[in-house]
């Protein structure tokens, strides 16, 4: 057994039983999922890196559900793994007994099985299926709680964006596919030089990367995540702070030994990544929930690391890896105590609260814990990568400008960490909160516990993860020496981190004004929210845009929908016969005979008649004779399966007609007026004239020797076991067609049946 | 429906024959004219009769399950037959078939499109189900003929309870 494959589809096999075990568990279903992500994680823990399988799945395109471990991804699913276990065992008692648990924790694990296949994924196709995958459960849980605005807009949101940026990510994986000739990621890795070279790489690159910035909520894709925050709090900090958000970064790092050196990646990466961080920070300031402090604080991380990448410097990529691993854990711890507050206290509006210190005593410390690591002070682990962070831009190609961008963001970084500890936790307490503040209970405390420890040992200890650290970054680069912790002396970026958390501590003192004053530089009529809005929620462009669209050929008038069918088909196969000059060949044609006559004018009065037909009645047995003659002709030409199928529908088609008639209005008979008929005249001709012409193609032309049919006749009992060679046919030769068709006999079954009974009645009320 | 007592008796007596025909159709369909389409077929047109005799009630008692479930057992059927080979190491839709000699009855083949016909049976069964006790069971507001056509004459709270 495989054990990378295991722990792919161990979370989803838990995802599986979690609705049927609800009804055992109840409220205690959280410890049913805590014990399959713990499972999930030591299957994690004892996979080696280096393994790597494939099971085919469509080999002719080369799509296989490939798994590789390497370093870089193990550490991610460390990061899912362990994190998720703490999520989880936080939510048991963050969600309330009444909520739908069941539904909870399947997506939640549906999540972490998805995440799992996207990291551990050796296939861009297969890494693509996972990720929209997560996307998917990303878009269930942010609408969690779908009764409130706030979750069905916030999961549209998320989808709409991070699936319309997956998309490009096909087109850029397909790209890449296309140059490479193979969607296998070590084999494309290989030949490097040669997709560099090739004047479509950087387009791919482009549209991967726009997959990447639209996952990890980069500029301009950045508006979802702060609207992702109306999901339940455990999911906040799971899914959109330590690890979906994380799946871009992963991307772009998968991708960093193959682009990193092409011309694009530098501008485009670490500019973008700058940006976020820059604009997050600036955006965080200004908001009062805690939530929306931290989404758009995580905004900032995430550009940080982004643009860390985006140096293409192994120094760089280093310092980002270690950065993300910091930012999952300081950002979970913190995400979990603003949760705790928000339970507490009811609120989580900063201007009404603060003192709390003295009736939550730990949740201060912990919330301490997290925003000192988050602003870089030493001992913390944020420290550390933060150094490292700014010491690669000092020294990257990016130099002074990128330096000046990277203190003033950390300024800001620092500034909004100390409103999150001083105005919450210190000051007068405040009187009128929802709720009587006190501390958590001791289990919910445990997992912001257990990570604030992590994120004190790794500032003090980083040997701890040198380790973890060395085999990521070395799956990605080929030489790389690790330089995290110790004194370094007074270096450029000793400087800046100094600067950063001295200029911030002063800010604090002037934050009002300084807070007003970024109101008012913020465009609000300008906003990507109002562009978005515009689109699909408020004025619904897009929507609207697509009805018309639509309306121009769906006019409700049948005889428009068959104009239309058969103008393309006419067109399309005299096009071809005029195009590729198309003769007769030679025609093998029977005399006609003269019941084959008699029939072929009972056919043809019934044609007439039907058209003719001036009440439904008439023309359904007008339309009757063509169909039973038709089922007489099968009998002549020794096609008795054919001639039984045609006289059975026949006969049910008759009966379902009359049924129905029962239930229309009198047979309108349209306006004949001149332009229709010649219309009518001209493609009924066309129509004809087509197939017969194709009959007759088709009898001069036997381009299969020996014939088609003769290959059935061979073969139906040699292959089928069966004597009855249309049957072998539909059900085995030929039987991926039967297969469909079923199907869509089956969804017309359903459509008829929901159609009759939701059907609206003149007055207009729904039955 | 009819109050016809002729109608009645003869659908009553053919039924059976109807049946039988249905089961003897799709059985014969490996070697012979037949198959699981034309037994669906045939079988709805029981129920189309059978509602025409007595009404949609004993229409739906016809077959003995609700048509959504015929029709999602069937596509399962067949689905499973069609996958079924990949998960022993076949290629999807790999059919295959063997003799067995159980006594009396002496050499027997079984073939799996057999079951993969099965299923379009029961496809086709309850998709024509659902279609005509939906349609016979629907009271039009602007009903204006009534009568011969009309199959679902009992059962208009029916039609409007769905």
């Amino acid at each position: 057994m495989n054990l990378a494959l295991a722990s792919i589809f161990w979370p989803f096999l838990g995802a599986l039983v979690m609705m049927p075990l609800y009804p055992l568990f109840r409220r205690r279903l959280g410890w049913a999922a805590l014990v399959v992500a713990l499972g999930a994680l030591a299957l994690v823990l004892i996979t080696p890196a280096g393994l790597s399988t494939t099971l085919p799945w469509v080999p002719q395109l080369g799509i296989n559900l490939t798994v590789a471990v390497d370093g870089w991804g193990r550490m991610l699913a460390y990061l899912i793994t362990g994190i998720g276990s703490l999520v989880l065992l936080y939510s048991i008692l963050y969600l309330d007994q009444r909520e739908d648990l069941g539904k909870f924790y399947t997506y939640l694990l549906l999540f972490m099985g998805a995440m799992l296949g996207v990291v551990l994924a050796g296939n861009l196709v297969t890494l693509y299926i996972f990720w929209e995958l997560t996307s998917v459960s990303s878009f269930m849980l942010i609408g969690f709680w779908w009764t409130g605005l706030g979750g069905n807009y916030g999961s549209l949101k998320s989808l709409l964006l991070t699936v319309g940026g997956g998309f490009c990510m096909l087109g850029g994986i397909l790209l890449l596919g296309q140059i490479g000739g193979t969607y296998e990621w070590g084999a494309l890795l290989a030949q490097k030089e040669a997709i560099l070279a090739h004047p479509s790489a950087g387009i791919a690159l482009v549209l991967i990367l726009l997959g990447a910035f639209a996952k990890s909520a980069q500029v301009p894709f950045h508006i979802w995540l702060p609207d992702a925050m109306a999901a339940p709090t455990p999911v906040s900090a799971y899914l959109h702070s330590a690890t979906m958000v994380k799946a871009g970064l992963f991307l772009v790092g998968r991708i960093w030994p193959l682009f990193a050196s092409h011309p694009y990646w530098l501008p485009i990466v670490s500019t973008v990544g700058l940006l976020t961080m820059a604009l997050g920070a600036f955006l965080a300031l200004q908001k009062t929930d805690l939530k929306a402090i931290l989404a758009l604080s995580t905004v900032s991380q995430l550009g940080l690391i982004m643009s860390l990448f985006g140096l293409g410097t192994s120094e760089g990529l280093g310092a980002g890896v270690f950065h993300l691993l910091n930012h999952a854990i300081f950002k979970g711890l913190l995400f979990m105590v603003v949760g705790i507050i928000d339970h507490e206290t009811g609120t989580r509006d900063i201007r009404r609260l603060s003192g709390l210190r003295k009736a939550m005593p730990v949740s201060a410390v912990l919330m301490a814990i997290g925003a000192a690591s988050m602003a870089g002070v030493p001992l913390f682990n944020g420290f550390l990568s933060k150094e490292a962070f700014l010491d690669a831009v000092y020294h990257s190609p990016l130099g002074l400008t990128g330096a000046v961008v990277a203190t003033l963001a950390s300024m800001l970084t620092t500034l909004y960490c100390l409103v999150l500890v001083l105005k919450v936790f210190f000051g007068e307490p405040a009187e009128d909160l929802p709720k009587h503040p006190h501390e958590a209970p001791k289990l919910m405390l445990a997992a912001p516990a257990v990570l604030a420890l992590l994120a004190i040992a790794i500032g003090v200890l980083p040997e701890l993860v040198y380790g973890i650290l060395a085999d990521a970054t070395g799956a990605l680069v080929v030489s790389y020496s690790l330089e995290v912790g110790g004194f370094h002396g007074v270096s450029p970026a000793l400087i800046m981190s100094a600067t950063a958390l001295g200029g911030g501590a002063l800010l604090y003192t002037q934050r009002g004004a300084l807070v007003d004053l970024f109101r008012r530089w913020t465009p609000q009529n300008l906003h990507l929210n109002r562009l978005y809005n515009a689109l699909w929620w408020e004025e619904q462009y897009v929507e609207r845009g697509a009805k018309r669209l639509n309306g121009l050929q769906m006019t409700g008038l049948l005889r428009d929908y068959l104009i239309t069918t058969f103008v393309v088909i006419i067109a399309a196969v005299l096009g071809t016969v005029w195009y590729k000059g198309i003769r007769f060949g030679e025609l093998d044609l029977a005399p006609i005979a003269l019941h084959e006559a008699i029939l072929i004018g009972l056919m043809l009065a019934g044609a007439i008649l039907t058209v003719r037909a001036r009440t439904r009645l008439t023309a359904m047995v007008a339309i009757t004779l063509i169909g039973m003659p038709t089922a007489l002709w099968y009998a002549l030409m020794r096609a008795p399966d054919l001639a039984l199928t045609q006289l059975v529908v026949e006969v049910v088609s008759t009966v379902l007609f009359l049924v129905v008639f029962a239930h229309l209005p009198q047979l309108k008979v349209y306006p004949r007026t001149p332009r229709i008929q010649d219309v009518n005249v001209v493609v009924a001709t066309g129509v004809g004239l087509v197939a017969g012409l194709i009959t007759l193609f088709a009898n001069g032309h036997r381009i299969f020797k020996p014939e088609i049919a003769q290959f059935y006749l061979d073969n139906a009992y040699k292959g089928g076991g069966a004597h009855n060679v249309v049957n072998v046919t539909i059900a085995d030769f030929r039987g991926f067609d039967t297969m469909f068709e079923i199907t869509v006999l089956t969804i017309a079954g359903l459509a008829i049946f929901t159609l009759i009974r939701l059907r609206q009645p003149k007055g207009g009320e729904r039955k | 429906m009819t109050e016809s007592p002729i109608l009645r008796t003869i659908v009553q007596t053919s039924l059976y024959v109807i049946k039988l025909l249905a089961l003897w159709i799709y059985m014969r369909g490996h070697q012979e004219p037949g198959g699981g389409f034309a037994a669906g077929l045939i079988v709805a047109a029981a129920i189309v009769l059978q509602g025409l005799a007595f009404g949609i009630k004993e229409a739906e008692r016809f077959f003995p399950l609700p048509p959504h479930i015929t029709t999602a057992i069937g596509l399962t059927l067949s689905l499973s037959t069609v996958i079924g080979p990949m998960l022993v190491g076949h290629a999807f839709m790999d059919h295959t078939f063997g003799y067995l000699y159980p006594p009396i009855i002496g050499k027997s083949e079984w073939a799996t499109a057999a079951l993969f016909d099965l299923g379009v049976f029961f496809v086709v069964v309850g998709a024509l189900k659902s279609i005509i006790l939906s349609i016979a069971s629907e009271k039009s507001a602007d009903q204006q003929i009534s009568g011969e056509a009309e199959l679902g004459a009992n059962s208009a709270g029916e039609g409007e309870a769905g």
